[in-house]
């Protein structure tokens, strides 16, 4: 009795022993084939496919309560950047800066050259 | 004697199976620097191009941000990097190695460069077959010290010959143009990603990764580990 108690204690161990399930540390979605269809063949609709993709992937990041991977709220943020939403920039390098302290130096700079962008714009109108 | 036999079998299949024992290195012994400066946001430089394909560089581009974060390491978003660089007229060649690490703490507060280099990155077709070649340097530099933190290279050969069973010259003539074609078709960048993938799992792991810290005793093949000759 003893042993059959045993056995099946193992056999449970074993059937178990697999199943805590590993949480993915990023969401990184399809970046590099968004990225990669985009320098193939540059254009608006690549690029805005890269665009959506970049901000996909932080919808599933939070949905999975993940942090947004590395460099992808300033990826984004420059490309809000080339198409004069400054402000949408800003917002896009702070929350980078603010996610990942390392980058502060990079983010500082773009936040300050987004700033006069906005500024010469507002200017030429 | 049936049992000295046996024995001495055992003994040399044990030996075949250690024999590579040599070559191998921890993590630690291999990488002691990096463990000790622990690097956390790495600035990969745009690639430097010394194979025959002019897009390699491009492409390349896209494959290695993500493994480098999952690896545990913050990445500088590689596209703004590569544009700031473009703008502020830095060299995309050989001449970027001349740059001083040290300059892109100042620039972008990068603890470490990662220089990249694509040695090969082409197509060879033979009368009855064909394979696909990806050969990549990876060196990690610090901006502190400008120190050799981390460096390995690896090649990778995917055989493209096609697969066809007609025998005799018309089989050997559908199957040259079998491989023509598969060799054409097949892309470099699921290549490039998966010589990235075994390259990387050389890396000690960054402070956002899991096994931070606990992965000195992970054995790695030395002879990549090595400068090149």
């Amino acid at each position: 009795m003893k042993k059959l108690v045993l056995m099946f204690l193992i056999v449970a161990f074993f059937a178990v022993g697999c199943a805590p399930k590993v949480k993915p540390m990023y969401y990184w979605g399809n970046y590099s084939q968004t990225l990669y269809s985009m320098k193939k063949n540059p254009g608006d609709k690549t690029t805005a496919a890269h665009q959506a993709c970049l901000v996909q992937i932080i919808k599933d990041s939070e949905a999975h309560n993940t942090r947004v991977p590395p460099g992808v709220y300033g990826e984004l943020g420059f490309m809000c950047m080339q198409e004069k939403k400054d402000q949408d920039a800003i917002k896009y390098f702070k929350t980078e800066e603010t996610t990942y302290p390392e980058s502060s130096v990079l983010m500082e700079k773009l936040i300050a050259s987004a700033k006069s962008d906005e500024k010469s714009d507002s200017e030429q109108k | 004697m049936k049992i000295f036999k046996l024995a001495a079998l055992i003994a040399v299949a044990i030996f075949s199976l250690t024999a590579c024992g040599p070559n191998m290195v921890t993590k630690k012994q291999a990488y002691g620097e990096m463990y000790k400066e622990k690097p956390v946001s790495l600035l990969v430089l745009p690639p430097i191009n010394q194979s025959t394909a002019a897009d390699a560089k491009e492409f390349y581009d896209t494959t290695i941000a993500e493994p480098l974060t999952l690896h545990g390491y913050y990445v500088f978003p590689i596209e703004v990097i590569d544009s700031i660089m473009r703008n502020e007229g830095y060299p995309d060649t050989e001449e970027l190695v001349n740059v001083p690490p040290q300059k892109f703490k100042d620039l972008f507060g990068a603890d470490a460069v990662m220089f990249i280099v694509i040695k090969k990155w082409d197509t060879s077709y033979y009368v009855i077959g064909g394979n696909v070649k990806v050969s990549i340097s990876y060196i990690i530099k610090s901006t502190t010290t400008g120190d050799v933190l981390w460096r390995y290279h690896d090649t990778l050969k995917v055989d493209t010959t096609g697969q066809n069973r007609v025998g005799g010259i018309a089989g050997l003539v559908l199957q040259t143009v079998e491989t023509a074609v598969k060799t054409a078709m097949t892309n470099y960048v699921p290549i490039a990603r998966r010589l990235n993938f075994i390259a990387l799992n050389a890396i000690p792991a960054g402070k956002y990764s899991p096994v931070y810290e606990k992965d000195m005793k992970q054995r790695i093949s030395k002879s990549q580990t090595q400068p090149e000759k």
